[in-house]
């Protein structure tokens, strides 16, 4: 089937399998390899995305299902947040192996955006949905805490 | 593990998705949202043909609060938890879709696709059905409405005909007139699946319902620990009374039940009246 996708911000016309997996459509057909797979049942959060201003599991939302969506995978978060959050990251050694790490970061970009969410066990609660196998939580925790108690950056944050 | 093929259909009105759902007959399940079925079919528990993903029909996507609250078919755990209607009922509804799965998961999940998923631990199942809510269905042969004491049949298994979808689930007015609740969640990991979910209610009329969820086969009433809750108010009720209480019923009305799953459900219980006593509303 022919669904049309805005991904990262460039619309994208792509002839996918009925049955096609968003993360995979990503992955493969658009070259977004910061879409991990890790559980593929929903569980484990590496595949986390944005699809219009809301974040979704990829694995577990058909690319039929989200014909004409604006889908944000990590590499389209490029504004001033995600730049704090990257470097709040990097200074909390919030990282290790890597590989939940755009998960983390796109939830915790959804957090900071939403402002919503600011004291430690209510992040560590939204961000449980994410699976850290160097259980390296703490430091995750404590990036996404610090640029979520900043003030709003100047450069708006996209939609 | 990837998804066996099938067709996919997203029919952009509900005409369109009524035609299909009665032309594929058997073939096809509805997917509305998928963060169970989509699961389901990776782990080959279910194999359909097709899929007629409704979410994309606008008129199911419609949350009405007013005069009764009736939750559409494409409405999704984070709208409910959105939805800012004041009041005791809307207290609780956010409440309670707050503590469902992830927030991913909750931004696709819906809610009348967890009553027709069925799932012993689902928490709308549970919510619903001690808010004695009713669904409605639609075919091309008509529509219907049934309770939801009744469309839920079992563990997974729902009251659904072949050629029918689920339009929505409707609260019954007097629910608008909740006075208190309290509810208790109880999980090993947060996010999973409840192993002990317990609610206390009390309506305008002040009498109060103890209901039990995460339970096999399905939502479970404790009517004497109800009984036993004053209208009035007054001191909190103690925790250990009433978990005595809720353990003879479960212990009655589930004769096979671990012992321990029996004392925790009964722990839920006596968690949530406290929750009520205290009058905590978010």
């Amino acid at each position: 089937m022919n669904i049309t996708l805005t991904v990262n911000g460039r619309e994208t016309g792509l002839d996918v399998e009925p049955s096609a997996i968003l993360a995979d459509v990503l992955r493969e057909q658009c070259r977004q390899t910061s879409v991990h797979l890790g559980c593929e049942h929903g569980v484990c959060g590496a595949c986390n995305v944005i699809v219009d201003g809301q974040v979704v599991r990829a694995c577990l939302t058909l690319a039929g299902s989200v014909d004409g969506c604006s889908v944000t995978t990590l590499e389209g978060l490029c504004d001033a947040t995600a730049d704090r959050l990257r470097r709040a990251f990097s200074e909390h050694h919030a990282l290790q192996c890597g590989f939940c790490t755009p998960g983390m970061v796109v939830s915790g970009y959804d957090i900071v955006r939403r402002g919503q969410l600011r004291d430690e066990p209510a992040i560590r609660q939204c961000l449980s949905g994410n699976i850290c196998r160097c259980t390296g939580y703490h430091g995750i925790v404590a990036a996404v805490v610090e640029v979520a108690n900043e003030e709003p950056p100047i450069t708006e944050v996209q939609a | 593990m990837k998804l066996p093929p099938f067709a996919l259909h997203v029919p952009r009105t509900l005409d369109e998705a009524l035609a299909l759902r009665a032309a594929l007959g058997s073939d096809a399940k509805v997917l509305a949202g998928g963060q169970s079925l989509l699961p389901m079919m990776r782990y080959r528990m279910l194999r359909p043909y097709a899929l007629i993903d409704i979410t994309r029909v606008e008129s199911l996507a419609r949350l009405d609060t007013a005069p009764a609250v009736r939750i559409g078919a494409a409405v999704t755990h984070a709208d409910v938890e959105r939805c800012t209607q004041a009041g005791a009922l809307f207290d609780l509804l956010r409440a309670h879709a707050a503590e469902i799965a992830f927030l991913p998961v909750r931004g696709r999940g819906t809610v009348v696709g967890s009553l027709v998923h069925a799932d012993p631990a689902g928490d709308w199942p549970l919510l619903l059905t001690a808010l004695d809510a009713t669904v409605e269905l639609a075919s091309l042969r008509g529509r219907r409405v049934v309770g939801l004491r009744d469309f839920i049949r079992g563990a997974m298994d729902s009251d659904v005909q072949v050629d029918e979808i689920a339009l929505a689930a409707v609260l019954p007015e007097r629910a608008s007139g909740l006075v208190r609740w309290g509810r208790c969640k109880l999980m090993h990991r947060a996010g999973e699946f409840a192993s002990a979910s317990a609610l206390a209610l009390q309506g305008a009329d002040g009498q109060w319902a103890c209901w039990l969820g995460a339970i096999d086969p399905g939502p479970l009433a404790l009517p004497a620990t109800a009984a036993r809750l004053p209208a009035a108010g007054g001191p909190t009720p103690a925790r250990r009374d009433i978990a005595a209480s809720a353990l003879d019923e479960i212990l009655a009305a589930r004769p096979h039940i671990d012992p321990l799953a029996a004392s925790r459900h009964a722990q839920a219980m006596a968690r949530a009246v406290e929750q009520a006593w205290q009058g905590v509303t978010a």
